[in-house]
């Protein structure tokens, strides 16, 4: 893939994983750059700009903004308020968006799936720490194309999504998402993935940055042949790096 | 506008985080949990946010609600954000035992605590609204609704501090049910109470510390002065350097000065306070501390003239005043100490003042030779007699030179009042060591004759050759008459000119080599005692039995004797102070007395930083015993003033030791105050750990001491051990019970109560000081001594004294 393809990856206080998200980016052709919240600033990115410069937007999880007013919730309103973001019309213009974690959420907070949605405390109210399995369901998200059931780390206190009761059945039947997998019979669906009507804005709640190789697994021992493949959470780039490259 | 927000989850929404606080309460007072039947809990937010309603709304709208899950309270801000009422109401309907007793904890940020999350949330506020500014407020908090018939103000009083605030940076309130389900928190003047402007409140509390009224222009730089008390004490054996003049250095920006002060003639009393001011003058330094002691008899030469029948008290009461004008024209804290011995009848009266000031380097003239100027030498005088006078022309020429100082129209200064001119030239060696010429054509012959007579008030300026013709007409504008004699030069030479002719001439090194050095002063001193016509009535009675009559120490006193050591505190900033002991002595002074004195100081607490002398038919002896002290205790000492006059049948040494204190509310007093104490004898030489540790250099525990005495080396030991003792049980009519089973040669006494004695006898163990338990102070006002046969002897302390 020719590296005229930018992928701009936004950081805030307290985001993680910008780095492997840069890695992961690179590594399948895409030239990226970490950019701050004040960077975005600084440089008077506007919306223009970034359709102009950038293909690829990844939002960054961790816990920025100290997660105050719930996770992502700031960083959504410097998106809004701040620079004027309209993520929906970057998609319009062929970019794509990836929100991981907090990021996620900070686009569930810019109503870029509509504002049916949510994500709330776990019952637990602690961090939930932990690999997940996930099946994607529908096919038009770009970023899940072609792939079965992935596993991936999760790292999150507000894993619980909720759909506004009263548009649960008509949301529901629109979205894209990718849902838990191994669910226990009868018990209901669980979303940890969504995707926009276009497929080109997907949010996820666990991280594949964090498994681009295969040894990231916690379990890869189990299978040391495997040791230089790539993790499941590549797959989500190279997705990004073919839809690009078409 | 003010306003408060709470926000929680919606009523169909379980609480996790109130139900993890429950979970913790139920593991830890399992009672207690029993009694809380429904838990909930909300973020609240008080906020100021200078922005129109409209405005306020919108950001509050995109900040704080989540549509999906949560609830918003605003009171009547935003009414469709809550449930059907808009009050907590509609959450406590969710409870499952209704229509339940409700209790409400609220806990909020202290001000001044750092609070991230406001400062989180005002970033928030404030992009939504789209621009900054200092005026905005926020503070957070949490609320916790709790709901138990059985839940009485101690159970949520122990939730509130075990769980939910923390008291060290969280303050909490219990709410009612009524006020819970009411809208009047969210009033504004509600909401202000939390939102006191943190600056403002530290800014209130910094004020209490202000220094009260000090002058704005005071030249005094406080700060640089509390910079200097903190330095530390140079380690003991090292070596002072000695400066030229009667200057004298320790830490090359501390200087000490004296004059004494003759009260023979109006004339001569007022030239020597003028130039006693004068000295600080031309040094630039900035003063610290000026002491005064003197000698005041009764009947004695200080009668200005009995046929005008002016009496002693009247002169003295002329020399306070005209020491406190000085005092007030410096801005120097002014301690004057009257000495009143009764059997100096037969003897002469003299005054000395001394001196701590400090010494700016900064305020030094650059060097001529480094900087190529030349200056004109300018003599600035007053011929007019009287003290008055003469000292509103001080004021006058203190003005020109500070406008001078500042316009650079003036290099340096040199006070030239009752000096010869050669004299005055001599003192000035640091500004004309590189040469002057002196032109005397055009001076008057009352001006010449000052080569060998002493000049009247005035000053020596060397003057900004540039500026010259504006200093002048300065000079002229106040009447104060000036002569131009001369100027500096880079050749070496010492010229005196004459219509364009040189009239003498000679190398820096041959004049100022014929004016003498600080070498010569040791000639000044006696070898011995050349007056002793007539026995004096018991010698050494006078010694250190002086009575203060009265202190004036501005800015602040904290105890005052000539006995006992004064302490001043300069600046109110700190409360590090110096320690300055003054004493007058006569020819029986020897080391032991010296050695008192030092103990004395170290007694209280000081760190003994200098010694500085001034002689009346100085001894050798002294300068001997005082050279031992500088050289084997390492304190520095700087013999300032010298006179030699045959007639006058004495040998006087007025003395003053000064010590640092690093805390002036540490200092001790020399009297036992409480019964029981224990009485500990500390080993007193320089040498000992145990003086090291009085004086605050090493160890912690000092401030546990009651008290300490430093007990005087007599010939008789035990006299020295009983008159200490006494005088230290006097005051508060208290006796002690002591075993004395050896002698004491010097040495300290330090009383400890039975509570402290563990933590510093083990302090003393670890730091190796020697120490003795010798017995107890008792209550009743005798002295029960045991000695080493075990004979017990008891002296009423009435008797002793």
């Amino acid at each position: 893939m020719s590296s005229k393809y930018r992928a701009l990856i936004l950081s805030a206080p307290g985001s993680r994983g910008e780095r492997h998200f840069e890695h992961g980016l690179n590594s399948v052709g895409f030239d990226s750059e970490v950019l701050s919240v004040a960077d975005i600033v600084d440089y008077r990115i506007d919306l223009d700009q970034l359709c102009l410069k950038y293909k690829v937007l990844v939002v960054t999880g961790g816990n920025t903004y100290s997660s105050v007013l719930g996770g992502g919730k700031v960083f959504a309103l410097k998106m809004q308020h701040l620079f004027r973001w309209n993520l929906q019309k970057f998609a319009e213009r062929g970019g794509l968006v990836l929100g991981v974690g907090t990021g996620f959420q900070a686009l569930l907070h810019m109503n870029v799936f509509g504002d049916d949605f949510t994500l709330r405390l776990n019952e637990t109210a602690q961090t939930e720490n932990r690999w997940v399995k996930a099946v994607p369901i529908g096919n038009r998200c770009i970023w899940l194309k072609e792939m079965g059931t992935i596993e991936l780390p999760l790292n999150l206190k507000d894993t619980d999504f909720v759909i506004e009761p009263g548009a649960f059945v008509e949301a529901k039947g629109k979205i894209e998402r990718l849902g838990l997998a191994c669910l226990k019979t009868g018990e209901q669906e669980k979303i940890i993935g969504l995707c926009d009507p276009s497929g080109r804005i997907f949010g996820l709640t666990p991280h594949p940055e964090y498994f681009l190789n295969w040894t990231n697994a916690e379990d890869w021992f189990m299978n040391p042949t495997r040791a230089a493949a790539p993790g499941q959470g590549f797959a989500i780039f190279e997705n990004a790096a073919k839809y690009c490259e078409q | 506008m003010f306003c408060r927000v709470e926000t929680g989850f919606k009523s169909e929404f379980t609480d996790p985080e109130a139900n993890l606080v429950l979970k913790k309460i139920r593991e830890i007072h399992p009672s207690l949990a029993e009694k809380i039947r429904w838990i909930r809990k909300l973020r609240v937010t008080w906020m100021e946010i200078d922005a129109p309603r409209d405005k306020v709304v919108q950001s509050i709208q995109a900040a704080f609600k989540n549509r999906v899950t949560d609830w918003v309270f605003t009171g009547d801000l935003l009414p469709s954000a809550a449930g059907s009422t808009g009050t907590l109401y509609d959450l406590m309907q969710e409870s499952p035992f209704r229509p339940g007793v409700f209790h409400g904890i609220e806990k909020r940020k202290r001000l001044n605590v750092h609070d991230e999350e406001s400062l989180v949330i005002l970033d928030a506020i404030q992009t939504v609204l789209g621009r900054k500014s200092t005026s905005d407020r926020v503070v957070t908090g949490e609320l916790l609704l709790l709901e138990g018939a059985k839940l009485i103000q101690s159970d949520l009083e122990w939730v509130a501090r075990n769980w939910f605030a923390r008291e060290q940076t969280e303050s909490w309130s219990l709410l009612s049910e009524e006020e819970l389900k009411r809208n009047s928190r969210f009033q504004g003047e509600q909401v202000a109470k939390y939102l006191a402007s943190p600056h403002t409140a530290v800014r209130s509390r910094l004020l209490q510390f202000r220094a009260p009224s000090r002058p704005q222009d005071l030249p005094i730089h406080w700060t640089r002065i509390n910079e200097l008390l903190r330095v530390k004490m140079p380690a003991i054996g090292s070596k002072a350097s000695l400066c030229q003049g009667d200057e004298w250095s320790f830490l090359s920006d501390m200087r000490f000065s004296s004059a004494k002060l003759q009260m023979e003639s109006l004339n001569e009393t007022e030239f020597q306070l003028c130039r006693h001011q004068l000295d600080h003058f031309d040094q630039r330094g900035e003063m610290r501390l000026q002491t005064v002691l003197g000698v005041l008899p009764e009947r004695n030469r200080l009668w200005r003239s009995e046929i005008e029948g002016e009496s002693p008290l009247k002169v003295r009461d002329d020399f306070e005043i005209a020491i406190e004008r000085v005092a007030e024209s410096t801005n120097t804290p002014l301690a004057v100490m009257k000495v009143l011995e009764e059997s100096h009848e037969s003897f002469p009266a003299y005054f000395w003042t001394g001196s701590v000031s400090l010494f700016n380097p900064a305020l030094l003239p650059p060097n001529p030779r480094e900087t190529g100027s030349l200056s004109e030498l300018l003599f600035v005088g007053y011929a007019d007699q009287g003290l008055i006078r003469n000292l509103t022309f001080l004021s006058e020429v203190k003005s020109v030179f500070r406008h001078a100082i500042q316009g650079e129209a003036i290099d340096f200064s040199i006070h030239a009042s009752g000096r010869s001119l050669l004299q005055c030239l001599k003192e000035g060696r640091g500004h004309l060591q590189y040469g002057m010429d002196l032109h005397i054509d055009s001076v008057t012959d009352w001006f010449k004759r000052f080569f060998e007579s002493a000049l009247s008030l005035g000053f020596i300026w060397g003057i900004n050759p540039d500026k010259k013709e504006w200093l002048l007409r300065e000079l002229d504008l106040r009447g104060i008459p000036c002569l131009s004699f001369g100027t500096t030069t880079l050749t070496g030479d010492v010229r005196i000119l004459e219509g364009g002719s040189v009239k003498a001439g000679a190398t820096i090194q041959e004049f100022f080599g014929v004016h003498g050095s600080n070498e010569t002063r040791e000639e000044a001193l006696l070898n011995e005692p050349l007056f002793l016509r007539e026995e004096r009535k018991q010698p050494g009675q006078f010694r250190n039995r002086f009575a203060t009559e009265e202190l004036i120490l501005k800015p602040e006193s904290f105890h005052a004797s000539v006995a006992t050591p004064i302490v001043v505190r300069p600046s109110l900033d700190s409360w590090s102070g110096l320690m300055v002991l003054s004493d007058l002595v006569d020819q029986e002074f020897d080391s032991k007395h010296l050695d008192y004195l030092l103990r004395k100081c170290t007694a209280m607490g000081g760190q003994i930083n200098s010694i500085q002398v001034s002689y009346l038919n100085g001894l050798r002896e002294w300068s001997k015993i005082l050279k031992k002290v500088e050289r084997e205790y390492g304190i520095q000492v700087s013999e300032i003033e010298f006179a030699h006059e045959p007639d006058v049948q004495a040998h006087w040494m007025a003395i003053q030791v000064v010590a640092k204190v690093s805390d002036i509310r540490t200092v001790r007093t020399e009297e036992l105050k409480f019964t029981q104490d224990r009485i500990y004898w500390l080993p007193g030489d320089f040498e000992q750990p145990g003086t090291r540790w009085l004086a605050g250099f090493e160890g912690r525990y000092q401030t546990g001491l009651h008290s300490a005495v430093a007990i005087e080396s007599t010939e008789d030991p035990a006299k020295g051990v009983v008159d200490a003792l006494s005088f230290a049980l006097k005051k508060r009519k208290l006796g002690a019970e002591i075993r004395l089973q050896h002698h004491f040669p010097g040495g300290f006494f330090v009383s400890v109560s039975e509570n402290e004695r563990y933590a510093i006898e083990e302090e003393w163990r670890v730091l190796g000081v020697e120490f003795e338990f010798v017995g107890r102070v008792t209550s009743t006002p005798y002295l029960v001594i045991r000695n080493e046969a075990d004979q017990v002897e008891t002296i009423s302390i009435e008797d002793i004294l």
